[in-house]
Order: C-alpha cells, then structure tokens, then sequence
C-alpha cells in the first residue's frame, strides 16, 4: 500500500504554503540548505510510540513490545530518515511520551479516571454488571482523551478486556468481542489465561486475536486527540514485519507501509516527508497590518445645550489602520444636519463636521472584533439660532408686531459659526460577514475643551451603523 | 444608538393644532362675530392671530370685507389637548379692510370685558371652548371651530394676491 496524500490535505497545503513557495524557485533539497526566513514556520509533526502488533501470531502473553527493541531496526531507520527533515518540527515518540505526561490538566484528571475505573472493576466484582461495563466504558474513553493508552497500554487495555468479560457474562457476545478487538488494539500482547478465566470467554479472546493477526490493516478505530495544526503520526509493527503508518492532520488521514527490503523505511520516510507542506508562512506576520475601511449613518445628540434635544443626522467614514494584534490609529470623519427640537426654540439647521483621530485597541473573538479609540476631535459647526418666545417663531422679523410680543434683536440669540477642539471616546464592534466585509455598531462621545465661539453646545453623544471592507 | 433612534421620534417638532380654524358662518356666540384663529404650536408654547369677522351668515363670514378687527395672540399655552391663550390688546384691534371704520367694529370695550381669553379642548378636527371676558366670567360665550384649509397670516391687512 503506497501513501496517497488526500486532496484536501493537497489543498490545504497549497493555501498554506503559497507565499512560501512562490517566493522561491530552489528544490526541497536546496531550500533546506539555507536558513529560514523568520516569517517562515515548520509544521509540526508529533510521533506516537510504536503499537508492535507481532504478538499477536502468538498465544503466549508478552510484555506491551513482542521482541526486544533490537529488533526494531526498520522503525528505528524509519525515524532516522524522517528526522532528517529539518524543515520539520519533529516531536519523536520519547519527547511525545514526556509531553503527555507532563501535561498538568491530564494529570489533574488521571486520578479522578483511576478511581472510576477502581469503582468499576468493584462493581465487576461484585457482579453489578451492567454499572461495570459503563464505568469502565466511562473510565476507558476518559483514558483515550488524556492519552494515557500512550503511557499505559497494559492498563488501558485490561479495563476493555474487563468490559469484554462483562458484556460475556451478560450473554452479549458482539459487545464483548468488540471490547477484546480494543483491548487488542492498545495492547496486542495482552492475552487471556487458560485454566484461569472463563473457557469461553479465552475461547473468543482466542478468535479474535486470530482475526487481528491475519488482518492486521485493521485501522486503530478509538479516538484521541485532534490533530488541530499538527501532524498526528502513529505507526504500528504487522505480524508479518511490515512497518504500518497512518498520518492524521485537519486536512485528513493518509496510511503507508514500509516491509523489511533494505531502503524501505528510508523511501516511507520521504514519502511522508513530500506529503507534508515545507513551511508555513507564520500566522502572526500574515495578520500583523491591517487597514479598515467602513462608511455610514450616524445620529448624535449635544448633551449640552440651549434647547431641547435634537438630533443631528449624517453619514459618516472611517479608517482603521491595524498597526498590531491589538493597536492601530483610526480617523473618522462625519456630516451632520440637525434636525429641530420638539419645541422649535432651535431656529434653524446646524451643520457639523466632526473629524476625530486616535489611537485605536482592539479584542479579535472568532468573527467579531471589539475596539474603543481614544482621540482628539475637531469640530466645525454652523450658525446657531435659538428663541424661547412663540411669536418670534411665528411672526418674522418684517412682521409689524409690537416689540413686547417679540423683539428680535432681544429674544433671538445668534451665535455664529465655531470650531470645537477636545477629547474624544468611540466604542464598538465589528462583526465579519464575509472574508473582508464586515459590519457593526459604534457609540461615540466628545468632550470640547476649547471653541473659538460660545454656542452652548458640548458634550455630542451618538453611535453609528457601519458596512466596511478590509483592503488588507 | 438606540437611545437616539427612540429619542429621535420623542424630540420631533411638536406641531398639532398648528393652523387655521373657524367658526362656521352664522355660527356667532351672541356678540354678533365669529372668529377666525391662525395658530402656530411649538411644543407647550402657543402663537398667531385672531381676525375677527360681522357674522353675514352661513357661506358669507369670511369675505374680506367682513373683516372686523385683527388681534395678536399672547401668553399661549398647550397642554395635551388643551389649548388657553389671550388677545394682546383686545381694544386696539389692527388695521383690517375696507369695513374697518364700520361703527359696528368697534375694540372691545375694557370697562365690560377686561381681556379675552380662549380656552379650548382640540381634536383633530374641531375646537371647541369658551371665550371669557377674564378668568371668572361667569358668561363665557360657547363657541367650536373647524379646521380649514388655507395659509395662515402674520398681518393683519393682507397684500392683494
């Protein structure tokens, strides 16, 4: 069997790796002559320790490896070519063990496995069967997620064959030869003993491993951990001394062999290797520098003001400029007209033109993206007019009413055009609905320290609805 | 944003009863008028005119000709849909047309009606209230008006059109 890699996993790697690849015409061999660039990362390959599946041709019960690690040569030469690859960011299967064992939340939970698998081998026991068989399913999966078949296949393998018996003892001989296939499968030496268990149940132990020993392309069929970005490579010994490996990534699962001919192992080795993508472009420096571009409508209010609230309606554009992860500079600018307010004491439209610039920071959650800038704010805005008297709203100025019903030049206040400078406070999100459009909502608020002309207007609170594009 | 989005309905110009508004011709409370009010709102605050016509009868009132008297609207207020405002000068009508030196259009004398005051209940169709000669009268005249299409003025003498 000659290790096909899946398209997906062609596919996959052909995205991934495109900058790496385009920006070089060397071969392999000559690329790894030379140094990598700092924007280049190596994918990661992590080797699980060898399954040595010859035990099972024989009846007799082993340790967890069938012969003695000399006689390892094909998966020992099979390593060494493999580690050649130094564009490869290899775990070996030792560094791959000490990694498991290290990892502080499987510890945490070893314990609290253990003790339902001790419960459980209580209630088998004690005949409590069908509570026997799901905790020690329970106690077997939990073992799986932790990875502690890699560390410990003898006791892995013994809660299964345990269930086996179980399910035998309840008459479900389908249930318990499937347990005995598991058992077999994390631990092939493992073996029943005649003249002390059950006559029947060594009898379809017996069978199976039979089975397993003249079929051994059965594939591994218990679950672990997900190979996220990693390679997952596991590799297993046949019975009849082929060197069996599965390789497992997001993109997919590809198998190969290598038999005992000199210079197989060495062939399996580049095989594997040509299937992997070279290097990765980092992640870090594809996403580093990004500029947004988003437009809309916005509303505001002046908090501060000589009549009623109004509002100020106008279209809005922004521009975010992603220095870092987390920090960048946004400039926004904005038109508004005012709308009156409820009693009509504002006399007329105001035009704004607000322009704000500032620092810009920024929290990335899967599609959505949180920011808040703080900045400097220039305001333009239009005359000002306001009246509290009705009949100076009714009457105009050419109007021959008497001055103690309304005199315009008393009643009527005038400001005229001013310029505001001061602080200013956005917040909002962002939310991707496509590769680069996105859309979202921004409160804003601005505190005018300085103006150029008294208006009694201050302090505009608002918020926006904006469609973006991401140029980069 | 939202905040705004509600508050943009509440804070809109608030302009109900903003208009013209008669009484219906031969429709005269007994002093022998009937008036037309023009009326602009702004939220609680109340301004315009009062013309004041002879009531000719049902279809003939509100001739030019008519015209009997001209008043400014002061110290007006509206509250839900309750409207209360006073004639500026109830015995120095302005200037109107031709009828304007007819004895019968005569200012309201202020030894028997001190001021003249409106007060009213509106719907979207009719006012309707009394006029008072001061707060205590205790012999308002009843009166209604509808609702008219037309412009309403700020002179009291009209340029021709």
């Amino acid at each position: 069997m000659f290790l096909r890699c899946p398209s997906a996993f062609k596919i996959a790697f052909y995205f991934a790796t495109l900058p790496a690849f385009t920006s070089a015409q060397e071969s392999d061999i000559e690329r790894l002559r030379m140094p990598f660039s700092p924007d280049e990362e190596r994918p990661r390959v992590i080797i699980y320790p060898l399954i040595d599946q010859r035990c099972l041709a024989s009846e007799k019960q082993e340790g967890t490896n069938a012969l003695p690690p000399e006689d390892l040569s094909l998966w020992a030469d099979f390593l060494k070519e493999f580690s050649k690859n130094s564009n490869l960011n290899i775990s070996l299967p030792e560094a791959t063990v000490q990694s498991i064992e290290q990892n502080k939340p499987n510890r945490r939970s070893l314990d609290a496995i253990q003790k339902l698998a001790n419960r459980a081998y209580a209630d088998y026991r004690e005949v409590r069967l069908e509570e026997a068989i799901e905790g020690l399913r329970d106690a077997a999966d939990g073992f799986y997620a932790i990875e502690h078949h890699i560390i410990a296949p003898r006791e892995v393998a013994r809660l299964t064959l345990t269930m086996g018996l179980a399910y035998l003892e309840l008459g479900d001989q389908a249930s318990a030869a499937s347990a005995f296939r598991e058992a077999l499968s994390v631990d092939p030496c493992l073996r029943l003993r005649a003249g002390y268990d059950h006559p029947k149940a060594v009898e379809l132990f017996e069978r199976i491993r039979s089975e397993l020993a003249h079929h051994p392309e059965e594939p591994l069929d218990f679950s672990t951990r997900s190979p996220s970005s990693s390679f997952l490579l596991r590799s297993r010994l046949l019975p009849d001394g082929h060197l069996s490996i599965v390789m497992q990534s997001t993109a997919g699962v590809s198998f190969d062999q290598a038999s005992q001919k000199p210079g197989s192992a060495s062939r399996l080795a580049s095989r594997l290797a040509t299937c992997l993508p070279f290097t990765y472009k980092r992640k870090s420096q594809q996403s580093k520098k990004h500029l947004y571009l988003d437009g809309g409508f916005a509303d505001f209010v002046f908090t501060e003001r000589p009549v009623e609230m109004f509002n100020n309606v106008g279209i809005v554009a922004n521009a975010s400029w992603l220095l870092d992860k987390h920090v960048g500079l946004d400039l926004r600018l904005g038109l508004f007209n005012s709308s009156r307010d409820r009693e009509e004491d504002l006399r007329q439209d105001i035009q704004t033109f607000r322009l704000a610039l500032g620092p810009s920071f920024q929290i990335l959650f899967n599609k959505f993206r949180l920011f808040s800038v703080i900045g400097l704010e220039l305001a333009s805005m239009g005359k000002v007019i306001t009246t509290d008297n009705a009949a100076c709203k009714y009457f105009s100025q050419n109007d021959p009413i008497p001055s103690s019903i309304c005199d315009h030049d008393v009643d009527i206040r005038r400001s005229e055009g001013s310029l505001h400078i001061g602080a200013s406070l956005a917040l909002g999100f962002a939310l991707n609905i496509g590769s680069r459009l996105y859309t979202g909502l921004r409160a804003e608020a601005a505190w005018y320290s300085y103006e150029t002309e008294e208006n009694a207007l201050g302090l505009p609170i608002g918020g926006q609805l904006f469609l973006g594009y991401r140029v980069f | 944003m939202s905040f705004c989005l509600l508050y943009a309905v509440a804070c809109q110009p608030e302009r109900e009863y903003s208009g013209l508004w008669q009484q219906k011709g031969g429709d005269s409370a007994g002093d022998g008028y009937v008036y037309e009010l023009h009326l602009g709102r702004y939220g609680d605050s109340l301004s315009g005119m009062v013309v004041r016509y002879l009531d000719q009868g049902e279809g003939y009132s509100y001739e030019r000709t008519s015209e009997c008297g001209c008043f400014l609207i002061e110290a007006g207020r509206v509250h839900e849909n309750h409207l209360r405002f006073q004639l500026h000068r109830p015995d120095l009508p302005g200037p109107t047309e031709a009828k304007s030196e007819n004895p019968a259009c005569s200012p309201i004398p202020t030894d028997l009606c001190q001021e003249r005051i409106f007060v009213l209940n509106g719907d979207d169709e009719e006012l309707t209230g009394q006029i008072l000669c001061n707060s205590d009268d205790p012999q308002p005249l009843r009166v209604t008006f509808h609702s008219v299409f037309g412009r309403t003025r700020t002179v009291c003498i009209q340029e021709e059109e």
